[in-house]
């Protein structure tokens, strides 16, 4: 018996190690391909870099005055920006939905929900159309401010506020705190977990995302660096791509967020149970 | 003290208002008049320029006329599904493998790995697989010592694909599983053990009931997610942005559609979008409700 119970758990233990090797493995070539030449990468794709070499970061960074480094940053700034408005302006309309009485509220919070069923690729043309004539496209605000009012993260906020008793906010108010001081005093602290889950996940939204961007804007130095990764290849003869550089852009993109995510690995994965056991 | 519970924060009127304020102008901006605007606009002909002619329910009628709207729902929902069984799958079975007693405690080694595609950008996973799957520079090729033609093969292109998107999504599913499963308690699972159940038949007649929640929760958010699909395919099977319209998702038929200046026609194919997608949902609901 006992031999079998060990048996059986040495099968799963080698089931896990090769699916998680097959699930690494691209990942793998990308970052070992970073590191290699032109030459090595035409004749060995799948292996560890034999001659390591940064020459095609250097190459990336120079490469269209700096296009790809701007880029990265303007990445960088419009997902946090984005990020940082959600939060607040979602963490605002959930403490109201929470915590005070107000006519209309019910009626509001249901038909906010059932708009959530309607997919926001929908809009993309009325809102390329507004755009265009507010003036908006290439710019940075088109990329972030549409999008803020998120009723995903006041739905998933306001669960959470609910359940924060009503003596602290008591307590507060009897030491004369005003209503934006409890928000900021009271509330927010106490809501930091689920506030940090929500800010991950919108995060790595607006990181990834591209057929908006690539709608509303037509000037590269604006864009973030998702549109230009799966262009680099133009500036080359149509017939041989540099791999190898677009490789080494895939690390950049990705290789921060891994170290980020190893670091607060528990964070990311309550972001995504969060959605999942409390909606 | 009971009435008084509700009553915490009922100081002023308007501060409630206030509170709500920038939520709603930003929603009712950028959501709610845009949603309105774009189902009025799916019964007129617009440029983008001149008068708006209104053409009544033409703009649906082309649409559902129109061979390529159904090749590309066709593609978007292939994708859809043929990635859908394979993830739900194998994220179940990982969780309840991780999940497993003798593996329990090394779960915090297994979880970063299987959840790790996830953190991977979708635009550098999807150039990535286009190196797996290239023909010259290809990892495949390479190894096989002979160039597939993964990547200008119409049913391969697809293929690789599905690929892709079971690879990244089978993390995020592994975790809400594994999520679910911890919320079943020991006790229930030993309890089937001691009565003689064999694993599978306490998976089969007890976990997977139990899970029956977090199953909906999944299985909708995915069916959501996948039709909406555009990043992977246009990015794995495109030199830049566009791939042949055979294999192209149901997306493409409202940026091409804005692209030729067919804003009418753009704003009708997003709500036939919408439509498949309620559809779908309620679908699903109706089944997970329907054998309770």
């Amino acid at each position: 018996m006992d031999r079998k119970v060990k048996l059986s758990t040495g099968i799963i233990h080698l089931v896990l190690i090769v699916f998680c090797l097959i699930l690494a493995y691209p990942i793998f070539v990308m970052v070992a391909g970073a590191f290699k030449t032109a030459q090595e990468l035409s004749s060995n794709v799948a292996g560890f870099p034999i001659n390591p070499t940064l020459d095609n970061f250097s190459r990336l960074f120079n490469y269209n005055s700096g296009l790809v480094l701007r880029t990265y940053f303007n990445s960088i700034f419009v997902s946090a920006s984005y990020t940082l408005l959600t939060v607040i302006i979602s963490s605002l309309a959930a403490f109201a939905f929470a915590k005070y009485k107000f006519k209309g509220k019910n009626v509001l919070f249901i038909m906010l929900l059932i708009t959530m069923m309607i997919p926001t690729e929908l809009n993309i043309t009325p809102l390329y159309l507004l755009f265009s004539k507010l003036g908006w496209l290439n710019t940075y605000k088109v990329q972030i401010i549409p999008g803020i009012a998120n009723v995903f993260c006041l739905f998933l906020l306001r669960q959470y506020m609910v359940t924060i008793p009503d003596s602290l906010i008591e307590a507060a108010r009897i030491d004369g705190a005003k209503d934006l001081r409890i928000f900021f005093k009271v509330i927010i602290p106490v809501s930091v977990p689920s506030i940090g889950a929500l800010a991950i996940l919108q995060f790595l939204t607006k990181w990834n995302e591209i057929l908006f961007p690539k709608i509303m804007l037509t000037k590269q130095d604006l864009m973030p660096i998702m549109l230009i990764l799966p262009t680099l290849n133009e500036l080359d003869s149509a017939r041989s791509v540099p791999w190898e550089l677009v490789l080494a852009g895939c690390t950049l993109v990705t290789i921060p967020l891994v170290i980020v995510f190893l670091i607060f690995q528990n964070k990311f994965l309550s972001s995504v149970t969060m959605g999942a056991v409390k909606g | 003290m009971l009435m008084n519970k509700h009553k915490v924060l009922t100081g002023s009127k308007v501060i409630p208002y206030l509170f709500i304020l920038p939520f709603m102008i930003s929603y009712i901006i950028f959501f709610l008049y845009p949603a309105a605007y774009s189902f009025i606009l799916s019964f007129f002909s617009y440029k983008g320029y001149g008068a708006a002619k209104f053409i009544g329910l033409s703009n649906y009628i082309n649409l559902f006329q129109y061979g390529t709207m159904w090749g590309c729902l066709a593609n978007t929902l292939f994708y859809f599904i043929c990635s859908f069984i394979p993830t739900m799958i194998f994220a179940f079975v990982l969780a309840l493998l991780v999940r497993s007693k003798p593996v329990k405690k090394f779960q915090a080694i297994y979880k970063p790995i299987i959840f790790l595609p996830q953190v991977c950008a979708v635009v550098a996973s999807a150039l990535c697989f286009k190196i797996i799957f290239g023909e010259r520079v290809g990892v495949i090729s390479q190894l096989l010592g002979t160039a597939v033609p993964f990547l200008s093969d119409t049913q391969l292109m697809r293929w690789t694909v599905v690929i892709m998107m079971t690879w990244r999504a089978i993390g995020w599913y592994f975790i809400i599983y594994l999520s679910g499963l911890t919320t079943i308690s020991d006790e229930i699972t030993e309890a089937a053990n001691i009565d003689g159940a064999k694993p599978i038949q306490t998976v089969w007649h007890i976990i997977m009931p139990l899970m029956k929640p977090t199953f909906m929760m999944a299985f909708i958010t995915n069916a959501i997610g996948s039709l909406k699909i555009y990043t992977e395919p246009n990015l794995m099977l495109a030199q830049s942005f566009d791939p042949p319209m055979q294999v192209a998702p149901y997306t493409n038929l409202i940026v091409n559609s804005m692209s030729s200046g067919q804003f009418g026609v753009a704003c009708a194919a997003g709500w036939i979008l919408v439509i498949v997608i309620l559809s779908l949902t309620l679908a699903q609901l109706k089944f997970f409700k329907g054998d309770e």
